[in-house]
């Protein structure tokens, strides 16, 4: 129990009063010399409850979560005692490691016996697991001079656990009925509708839609979405400078690459193409340093890529030539293999490789995390660079996807893998003005 | 939080500093505000008297004009609040208006405080200590009221203060200049003429030099006649300097010839030099010697506000040039303005006086506070609700003094402790859990309840007072009084040893 000291003033009013009293002979002011005195005894007689009997409960919504995403905490102190509290205080125990989003993890209030009192507050989950400790909860006297220091036990939710393949299904779950098969924009063989056209001689008489015959007597050819084949090669770059936070207790932007790329994975493999992982920028055991997977197909395939990223969105080494772990790269891809580079494009390093691989006749994809401020100055100058860069990739004749807070990453992986322009053989633009 | 218009305070995302929560500070400050409403109205003096007819007529105490006073020391200390709210702001509108909306309350309020403590000392006290309290919870309002927030304040209003006097100088001088440009004019002597022709020449050249140094004629240039633009400008500068130096010069060999009389021959045997020193003072000649420097000078100050209002915003020189601008607007405008809203007809000296010794007295007294700080007498972060609680203290032994009835100067004295009661307690919610959570429903219940305690005591201890004038005599109620606050705090020192032996063991 801690006793203040706010209301030594009081016994300096008294003398105040009293002095002045007796040198003036006012009766009033010796009388007023009375009031500071009784405040002082209010605060000093009054103590703070020692046994408070308070319960307290803590609701994690979601407690497994991705990087990057809001998780709601709800805590709620409840008073089991006979007696009122005329203030309770309660602060919760935030993980270090991350950041309240919205709301307070704090609360002051008055609680009578039964009642209950919530706090809620949202917080952006960090790769790992976060342990939630006991709130700090702290009652005073009636006065409000005495304090007692609370340490009472929590139910409910104690940790969050962030992980990059928190929103996939397990690994040994298995993937979809699409084996093999990547859509395309242009029409063909399939299941899918995608467009009629007039009848050719030669075309399979299951393809001829027979309702337009019976309106318009005219033949006409049912055309579906056409699937093909591909390999991609996921490439996240994993160096130092990306590993930049757009504020303190968010993730890195190579956890949210990371992350965006174990969905890739993920939907990559359940549609049955061959996925291949390189992280760029950790001091790896491929070549010249690389985090290398080769590509192949499997939930094997899927689990050690998120190995993969996994150490890379916890390296802290760099590594020795990103550049030649750029070139390396290009010996390891195999010929007609798409290149999905995950980069926040914080420098032009990204941009160049991408240039390069554009001119080897790679199709290429970027997808890049925005983790810029831009409510300062710097931070809206580094955004239109960021800005810069972006346009210069979609120069190359590559799809680029500004991944930005708040756009649902599915949205984002959507857009960034449609089939098109990335399947070989198909155009390839030339750098610095792509005719896609 | 704002009552209204735009918030003077700047709250921090931290929240582990500033002013008290909201609810605790509405609290104290509608408590000061009731008992200064209510002690300067005396609304109990207040009745209703029938002339024989059957509509009644207020009766409307004298002492009820004290309510007068209160509203300007409120209008005042309000102003004042705001003005060393925003003398904290960078930018140069808000640190000029911050000056002109302190330095004059302030040096009105000082003033008429200081004149009511010579004239009639108890409602000086009474009002100072209400004055006191008012700046107090205001500039804990705004999240001024320590000592990092008074100092650039007071920084500034010495600033503006030296302003004044210097732009009041200058005033005075251009006045002489004026009367001395009329009497050459108007002078019939040659020898007159000519001495005014040189120091006008001289002052000219030096107007000129300065409004060329501040011109951004280089910078305009196009770049491929900078060259000859330069070479221009250092002939001008050479030649101004050849006319102030000559100019002084001039004035010092004809000095001692003129004592000499060497100019009377001169006149004597030049016949023609009178009419042509003459003709130096002559109106058009003067008007064309001072209108080339003032016109320098002006175009100069011209270029200078441009380019400080095209500059993005920097503090320190901003801070430096908001007190001499707000000193030229005060010395013009606002000075003559205070002066015709004076309340009280007081003889010209003694405004006069407060008027140049105001601003000093503020500055003493806010540098007091700071220096309290600093010492620790004030609490480092609970320094406005301290001041406020004091300022409390002091209007009650004021009410006392100035005759107000027992139960109120007890109630006055209830006031100062929950002003501080409720100010330090929000300040430690506002410490422990920060401005984001809503807290109002605890600060309400311990408002609640020290205001019950108060309310309770001043009942008990205000029969008391009721019973000291009706049942026993003046001495031995002061007696038992003094015995009774004695016996009290011998009382509670010996439950506080006890209470703090409990909470060890």
């Amino acid at each position: 129990m801690q006793e203040s000291t706010r209301w030594r003033g009081a016994v300096a009013a008294a003398i105040v009063f009293a002095a002045a009293g007796i040198a003036a002979r006012s009766g009033p002011l010796l009388l007023a010399g009375i009031v500071p005195l009784v405040y002082l005894a209010y605060g000093l007689l009054s103590s703070a409850p020692t046994e408070a009997t308070l319960s307290v409960t803590r609701h994690v919504d979601p407690e497994l979560s991705p990087p990057g995403t809001p998780v709601h905490v709800t805590l709620t102190v409840t008073n089991e005692g006979e007696h009122g509290l005329s203030d309770v205080r309660v602060v919760d125990s935030v993980p270090t490691d991350l950041a309240v989003l919205r709301g307070s993890p704090r609360l002051g209030t008055t609680l009578e016996p039964g009642a209950s009192a919530t706090v809620e507050y949202v917080v952006v989950a960090r790769r790992g697991v976060h342990e939630f400790e006991p709130p700090t909860v702290r009652v005073r006297s009636l006065g409000g001079t005495s304090v007692t220091t609370l340490g009472p036990a929590v139910s409910g939710g104690t940790e969050l656990v962030c992980r990059l393949d928190a929103e996939a299904p397990p690994i040994d779950d298995h993937g979809s009925q699409f084996v093999g098969q990547l859509t395309t924009d242009d029409p063909g063989e399939g299941l899918t509708f995608h467009s009629t056209r007039e009848y050719r001689r030669g075309d399979d008489a299951s393809r001829i839609d027979w309702r337009n015959y019976a309106k318009r007597n005219e033949l006409a050819t049912v055309n579906y979405e056409q699937r093909l084949a591909a390999t991609v090669v996921l490439v996240v770059d994993a160096r130092p400078i990306s590993r930049a936070v757009p504020g303190p207790g968010r993730p890195t932007a190579v956890e949210l690459s990371a992350y965006a790329a174990t969905h890739a994975v993920r939907d990559l493999l359940r549609a049955g193409h061959e996925v291949g992982v390189a992280v760029v920028g950790t001091d790896g055991s491929g070549p010249a340093g690389l985090r290398w997977l080769p590509p192949a197909s499997g939930e094997r395939q899927r689990s050690q890529a998120l190995e993969i990223f996994e150490t890379a969105a916890e390296a802290t080494a760099s590594a020795p030539d990103t550049d030649q772990q750029m070139t390396e790269l290009l010996g390891l891809v195999p010929a007609g293999a798409q290149l999905a580079l995950f980069s926040p494009l914080l420098d032009d390093r990204p941009v160049t490789a991408l240039e390069t691989w554009r001119s080897q006749g790679f199709p290429g994809v970027v997808l890049s995390p925005d983790v810029v401020t831009d409510n300062t100055v710097s931070g809206q100058f580094e955004q239109l660079q960021r800005h810069t860069r972006l346009a210069r990739c979609q120069a190359t004749g590559a799809r680029v996807m500004d991944w930005r807070r708040g756009t649902a990453l599915p949205l984002a992986l959507e857009y960034a893998f449609a089939a098109h322009e990335r399947l070989p053989g198909q155009r390839q633009a030339g750098i610095g003005g792509g005719s896609l | 939080m704002a009552l209204f218009g735009p918030r003077l305070d700047r709250p921090t995302a931290l929240g582990d500093e500033g002013r008290p929560r909201a609810t605790s500070l509405t609290v104290a400050s509608l408590l000061v505000f009731t008992a200064l409403i209510v002690s300067t109205t005396c609304p109990w003096n207040y009745g209703l008297r029938f002339d024989g007819g059957i509509v009644p007529t207020l009766v409307v105490p004298a002492c009820a004009s004290l309510g007068q006073f209160a509203l300007g020391i409120a209008t005042l200390t309000g102003l004042m609040t705001a003005g060393v709210a925003l003398s904290n702001r960078e930018r140069f509108a808000s640190l000029f208006i911050g000056q002109i909306i302190l330095l004059p309350p302030g040096t009105a309020l000082v003033g008429g405080l200081a004149a009511m403590l010579f004239v009639r000392p108890a409602y000086g006290v009474f009002f100072g200590g209400f004055a006191i309290a008012l700046l107090a919870l205001g500039s804990t309002w705004t999240d001024t009221a320590s000592a990092s927030s008074v100092r650039p304040a007071l920084f500034q209003e010495g600033l503006t203060y030296v302003s004044i006097l210097l732009w009041a100088a200058f005033g005075v001088m251009v006045y002489l200049a004026v009367l001395l440009v009329r009497a050459t004019v108007s002078a019939t002597d040659p020898t007159v003429a000519l001495f005014v022709f040189l120091l006008l020449v001289g002052a000219s050249a030096i107007l000129t030099r300065i409004g060329l140094r501040w011109l951004p004629i280089r910078q305009l240039t196009q770049r491929h006649r900078r060259a000859t633009v330069d070479a221009v400008l250092a002939r001008v500068r050479r030649i101004d300097t050849i006319l102030i130096v000559g100019s002084v010069v001039g004035v010092v060999v004809a000095l001692p010839l003129s004592f000499l009389g060497v100019f009377s021959i001169l006149y004597r045997v030049v016949p023609f030099v009178p009419a042509v020193f003459r003709l130096f003072g002559s109106g058009p000649v003067v008007a064309v010697v001072v209108g080339l420097g003032l016109f320098s000078v002006l175009l100069g100050l011209v270029a200078l506000g441009v380019r400080r209002l095209t500059r993005p915003v920097e503090t320190r020189s901003n801070r430096l040039l908001a007190p001499f601008v707000a000193g030229l607007f005060l010395t013009l405008g606002m000075l003559p303005f205070t002066f015709s809203l004076l309340p009280i007809p007081l003889p010209v000296t003694v405004v006069v006086l407060a008027v140049l010794f105001g601003p000093i007295a503020l500055y003493v007294i806010g540098w007091t506070l700071v220096l309290a700080e600093y010492a620790s007498i004030l609490p480092a972060r609970a320094g406005g609700p301290a001041l406020a609680a004091g300022g409390m203290v002091v209007a009650t032994v004021g009410a006392a003094l100035i005759g107000l009835p027992g139960p109120l100067v007890v109630a006055l004295a209830a006031v100062a402790m929950i002003v501080w009661d409720v100010s330090a307690f929000g300040l430690g919610v506002t410490a422990e859990l920060g401005h984001l959570p809503e807290t109002r429903r605890l600060e309400l219940f311990h408002a609640v309840v020290a205001v019950a305690v108060g309310a309770v005591t001043v009942l008990v201890v205000g029969l008391l007072a009721v019973a000291r004038t009706t049942v026993a005599g003046d001495r031995a109620v002061l007696v038992a009084a003094g015995l009774a606050v004695f016996g009290v705090l011998v009382l509670l020192l010996g439950v506080r040893g006890y209470a703090a032996r409990e909470a060890m063991d």
